[in-house]
């Protein structure tokens, strides 16, 4: 069969690489994607103490350090039982949220941007960055510059730097939020908001406005029924920071909301010879393969796939966005790959009001950011909202601290599946019927796992060693060749 | 001989009231400080009892300008052995002091500061038994910085600091990393592979030797006439100088183990130099556990001045250990 | 005047330098000015087979990071030296392998076992791992293999410059970048730092001569903000590494651990830290030393939290080797200098 290769793929964080293989007619038989790289992050990060995880796991991935960072800071409080104080649990989710708020618009403008504002058709030379900042306008282009920059000095103020921030430690942050910082911290949050506003009205005019694009996020190319799953709090209110995970299937119905510390009976994950990233499917649903549909317990933790899992934003502006993203789109739940974009622009502004709500209140400049753990370390899990998904970080340590086992579910991972679903129903719909193959035409494709954000660094730190899961290996046939079942270690 | 009028009756009275001297005229002379006197198996010009006699005839002149009143560590062996319970090391500190206001110097050689290269870091005023070390605001290349300051008057050129200074500022004449390395390498010893490799009929080993550890100057010769392909002698002046880069750069180039003989407990010469040798031993231990290198292959021994052939018996033992080694727990696969 | 090449490439990488660069921000329209970046897969659509189509030389400058962790990161950086007229060993991980160098602690086998199923409790005779070749009913897939070490830029191509750090901070790139624009490139070929190390740069007071009885963890004690760690009895790299990213980290209240590599001329960092902190040992017997060594917790990935992969302490245990390394090195430095 001939083959065709796009490698590596490109604006995204990470390696990967897609395979198509034309039968003789020039249809795609098939598509695969595979991630070929891989550090092996939870088996050394055995023996290393528990306070010093956040700044360990956080070099799983450099462009979301922060969740990393904060899902691991979450189960350090676990593993030893001890409670922030109120100021740094605000402290987290103002550094939190300002982070996603960058973290979005840099996928947005820098990484998704260029297949909208200069095109797929466009010369492979101009699709990015600069070439988008060329056609935008220096205007917009410093604006989003500015945008950035700002959400880096978040950052720096409250956890040292940007990339690969200092914040966090079991029991509190490092850095009390000052008179002048919380100026400073209003003054951006007042920019984000703007921003998030400014984005959102970009996107309609620039991409719904556009007949072609908007065929796009409607065609079947980019089609998936996949369920959803969200963290949300009391009142299934999307939240990225803390609360409980619900699930909610492709037809629109709620079937769970878990606390996250019992992922383990709720996902379970497959192995594939052929790439070094896993799959996690829903156990409720079992796996069937790489389909999607009601059957299959493939599922989705994107921007879309929160918005389709909760039900509604905690902040007024963002919830005007979310009613209006349904109206547009028909309806929840929305299936339609490319409208994730949309959904991050959303997320992004229900961050940055969030980010100013916590700038604001009047504890923010307390003092008191620390509690000294005083229980026995033991065991913990830590899970937050990566903008690329759910993520879980979970530790057993002895009594010293010092880790024992690492469980580590990361944001794409989640995803996995649903990208190379994603892959091949845009190839196999976009490439075939004796149609050139140009490079726009496999950008398009490309299109199609960009729009989950995906971040293979993270993905392929490595997965979890020793949870309680139920695995099922089948071979290139789809026949069962082994069936693993592993009880989970506990800690004495 | 002595003239009256070279015995100055208020140099003693100096002596007297300077912190440290009060103790001067109950000395005897009977010598068993010299007797015990490390430095003086070293150094024969140096000794105590003719120091402290000479001072108590009021000898100012030869007292003063000699280079010999500098050379007292303060390792305190005499002192529990002076029979009239003198604090010897204290009395050396007075004359010293006395020495330096009328304007005298140690001869050195003492630790050095590069001071475009130090920053300040402080390592090296902890690391100092005789804390001749100091932060002080210096002009260097023409800004004023905090750096390192060594007080030649105090430094025993132990070395410790040397060893301690992570960023290679400080220096000391003749134990530099640089020169202690050669010494190690000398004669492309490093380049030949090891018995733990399947290269050598017996275990290759690197000792650092601290000099204190060891009897008398026919042990030196004779220690460096053990030097041979299975062996390389390097003489420190301090267990506490040993530099954990070097014994991971001779495992690194296949050395079978490395010795490192210093003090025992409660003897070190520089006071606490033992404890620092100690100290970084352990630590290399557990790091090269952790990486899957057998820890016994790097040890600390100690011994003293009045133990015979201490050194051999340490380098059969280690010797036999690694010989001992086991394949899997040379190549030790964790999990 | 033309504008030169410019290429940034991630081998085994967190993307984190490729952030430092677009952290650059406004200076990055500025770059556009004199540079046309050439080859950036995090953020340019440009594919491995224009690369190859280069001639060689082609790209100026190239800002390589990440580790040498697969044969795909070796054969890219093969590849890209012999395109590029100087390339550029940028951050910690390409410079001594940074934190995924502690996989060298467990070897790829162990680490891909831990991150596949460990063997449960039902039997699995075939014991699934992702494989090198896999043949699918379309056709064969390759996935390339795991080196038998991590590996830094350097053991396998050589390196014109390093620029150090997790990540470097962009201030310094852009300083970096401006050295190699105006040709002003030192000769100890280390770029983006600052002379000394982190203490250089520290704002916190040191007293000196103060040793620490037993050292404690950052999360058991609430630090004076204004003193030096090391003196509360907290364990600081610092002292035992480079000075340039102004001490964020100390500034930040937390204490540094080492990302921007060694000081000039120290060769193992891991080793001089240990070194430092022996030092300020206050013990005064063998079984008090003892005791002070029980309080560091994790020497190993303390002292080499960074540089493991660049030690003498790895080159130690890659003595023993872990198998057939497919990324056999072709370096062209030789040895190692104290």
């Amino acid at each position: 069969m001939k083959r065709i290769t796009i490698d590596p793929i490109t604006r995204l964080e990470g390696h990967g690489k897609i395979t198509l293989f034309l039968d003789d007619r020039g249809d795609v038989a098939n598509a695969y994607f595979q991630v070929p790289e891989f550090r092996g992050f939870e088996s050394f990060c055995e023996g290393r103490p528990v306070e010093e995880m956040p700044r360990i796991t956080q070099r799983i991935c450099g462009v979301c350090p922060m969740a990393h960072h904060m899902a691991s800071a979450k189960a350090g409080d676990a593993v030893y039982g001890v409670e922030p104080p109120p100021t740094a649990k605000k402290i987290r989710e103002l550094a939190y949220t300002a982070f996603v708020c960058g973290d979005h618009a840099t996928h947005f403008y820098v990484l998704a941007g260029p297949d909208f504002f200069v095109g797929p058709e466009a010369d492979p030379a101009q699709r990015n960055i600069l070439g988008l900042i060329h056609k935008v306008g220096l205007q917009i282009g410093r604006r989003v510059l500015q945008h950035l920059a700002e959400s880096h000095e978040v950052i720096s103020l409250l956890g040292g730097r940007f990339v690969h921030p200092v914040m966090a430690l079991p029991g509190g942050v490092a850095k009390a939020v000052s008179p002048e910082m919380q100026a400073r911290l209003i003054e951006i949050g007042e920019h984000f908001v703007e921003f998030g506003l400014f984005s959102l009205q970009l996107w309609k005019e620039a991409v719904l406005g556009d007949e072609a694009f908007r065929e796009m996020i409607f065609s079947s190319a980019y089609y998936q029924r996949t369920h959803n799953i969200a963290l949300v709090d009391a009142q299934n209110r999307l939240n990225f920071y803390d609360g409980q995970v619900r699930v909610v299937d492709a037809e629109g119905r709620p079937v769970a909301k878990y606390p996250p510390s019992e992922y383990r009976e709720h996902i379970a994950e497959r192995v594939e010879p052929w790439t070094y990233v896993k799959f996690p499917y829903l156990k409720r649903f079992g796996w069937r393969g790489l389909v999607d549909g009601m059957e299959s317990g493939v599922y989705r933790s994107t921007p879309l796939g929160r918005l389709n899992a909760s039900e509604g934003m905690a902040t007024p502006r963002a919830q005007e966005a979310y009613e209006e993203f349904f109206a547009y789109m028909g309806g929840k739940p929305v299936h339609a790959t490319l409208a994730t974009h949309w959904a991050r622009l959303v997320e992004m502004l229900y961050c940055a009001e969030r980010m100013l709500e916590l700038a604001r209140d009047p504890e923010i400049t307390d003092p008191n950011i620390r509690t000294i753990p005083t229980e026995t370390p033991r065991e913990g899990i830590g899970v937050v909202e990566a903008p690329r998904g759910l993520l879980t970080h979970h530790y057993i340590t002895d009594e010293r601290g010092l880790l024992k086992k690492v469980n580590l579910i990361v944001g794409t991972t989640n995803n996995h599946a649903a990208i190379c679903m994603a892959i091949k129903s845009a190839a196999q719909a976009l490439i075939g019927g004796g149609r050139e193959i140009n490079q726009g035409l496999l950008d398009r494709v490309e299109m199609a796992f960009r729009a989950f954000d995906p971040c293979f660094a993270c993905a392929t730190h490595a997965l979890p060693g020793e949870m309680n899961l139920d695995v099922e290996v089948f071979d290139a046939k789809g026949k069962r060749v082994a069936y693993l079942r592993r009880a989970g270690d506990q800690a004495e | 001989m002595i003239r009256p009028e070279q015995m100055d009756r208020r140099f003693v009275e100096e002596i007297l009231a300077e912190p440290g001297g009060e103790h001067l005229l109950t000395c005897w002379s009977c010598g068993t400080c010299a007797a015990t006197c490390l430095v003086r198996r070293f150094n024969p010009a140096f000794n105590p009892r003719l120091i402290l006699h000479k001072a108590g005839l009021g000898l100012r002149e030869a007292v003063l300008s000699s280079a010999e009143i500098w050379a007292c560590s303060a390792c305190d062996a005499c002192y529990p052995r002076c029979p009239q319970g003198i604090h010897i090391s204290d009395v050396m500190r007075a004359i010293r002091n006395l020495a330096i206001r009328a304007g005298y110097e140690a001869p050195g050689p003492a630790a050095q500061v590069d001071a475009a290269t130090c920053s300040g870091c402080a390592v090296c005023t902890r690391a100092c038994p005789y804390a001749a070390i100091e932060r002080k605001p210096q002009m260097v290349n023409g800004q004023e910085r905090t750096i390192a300051w060594v007080d030649r008057n105090l430094c025993q050129a132990c070395g410790i600091c040397v060893a301690a200074c992570p960023s290679g500022a400080m220096s000391l004449e003749a134990m530099n990393d640089a020169e202690l390395l050669t010494r190690v390498a000398a004669g492309g010893w490093l380049e030949q592979p090891g018995f733990l490799q399947g290269a050598s009929d017996a275990p290759r080993l690197l000792a650092f030797v601290c000099q204190w550890s060891i009897r008398a100057e026919e042990e030196w010769e004779r220690l460096q006439g053990l030097n041979d392909e299975h062996l390389r002698v390097v003489i420190l002046p301090c267990s506490g100088r040993v530099e954990p880069a070097h014994v991971l750069l001779a495992l690194s180039k296949g050395v079978d183990g490395v010795l490192v003989m210093g003090c025992h407990e409660g003897e070190c010469h520089y006071q606490r130099g033992t404890y620092l040798g100690r100290g970084k031993v352990a630590l290399l231990n557990e790091m090269m556990a952790a990486v899957g290198l057998a820890p016994q292959r790097v040890r600390f021994a100690e011994s003293s001045a009045l133990e015979r052939r201490a050194f051999e018996r340490q380098v059969a033992a280690l010797r036999e250990a690694i010989a001992a080694l086991r394949p899997a727990e040379i190549s030790e696969v964790r999990g | 005047m033309s504008k030169i090449n410019l290429a940034a490439y991630w081998a085994s990488s967190c993307g984190g330098c490729d952030i430092a660069i677009v952290e650059l921000g406004e200076h990055l329209l500025e770059l556009a000015q004199v540079a046309d970046i050439v080859f950036w897969p995090a953020a340019t659509d440009f594919k491995y087979a224009d690369v190859e189509a280069m001639a060689d030389g082609f790209i100026d400058l190239t800002l390589f990071n990440g580790a040498i962790r697969t044969e795909e990161d070796a054969h890219i950086a093969h590849l890209l030296r012999q395109k590029s007229k100087v390339l550029i060993a940028f951050g910690s991980c390409a410079m001594e392998g940074c934190i995924p160098g502690l996989s060298n602690l467990v070897g790829p086998e162990r680490a891909l076992r831990r991150a596949s199923i460990e063997t449960p409790s039902t039997d699995n005779p075939t014991g699934v791992l992702p494989q090198a070749q896999y043949e699918m009913p379309e056709g064969t897939l390759s996935l390339p293999r795991l080196c038998g070490v991590l590996h830094t830029l350097e053991e396998v191509v050589p390196v014109d410059f390093k620029i150090p750090g997790c990540p470097p901070n962009h201030d310094q790139v852009w300083k970096a970048l401006q050295a190699y624009l105006a040709g002003d490139l030192p000769t100890n070929r280390l770029l983006g730092v600052d002379p000394r190390t982190v203490c250089d740069q520290c704002p916190r007071v040191r007293e000196g001569k103060i040793r620490v009885k037993r050292f404690q963890r950052p999360h058991e004690v609430i630090a004076d903000p204004e003193r030096c760690f090391l003196e509360q009895g907290l364990v600081c790299a610092g002292p035992a590494t480079h000075a340039g990213c102004g001490a964020l980290c100390v500034k930040a209240n937390m204490p540094c651990r080492g990302c921007y590599g060694p000081p000039e001329s120290v060769a193992d960092q891991g080793a001089a830290l240990l070194d430092a902190l022996v030092a300020s040992f206050d013990g005064q017997s063998d079984a008090e030393v003892r005791q002070i060594v029980e309080t560091i917790v994790d020497p190993i990935g303390t002292f080499y939290r960074f540089s493991l992969a660049h030690s003498f302490l790895q080159k130690a245990r890659a003595l023993t080797s872990w198998g057939d390394d497919p990324c056999a090195s072709q370096a062209a430095t030789e040895g190692e200098t104290l």
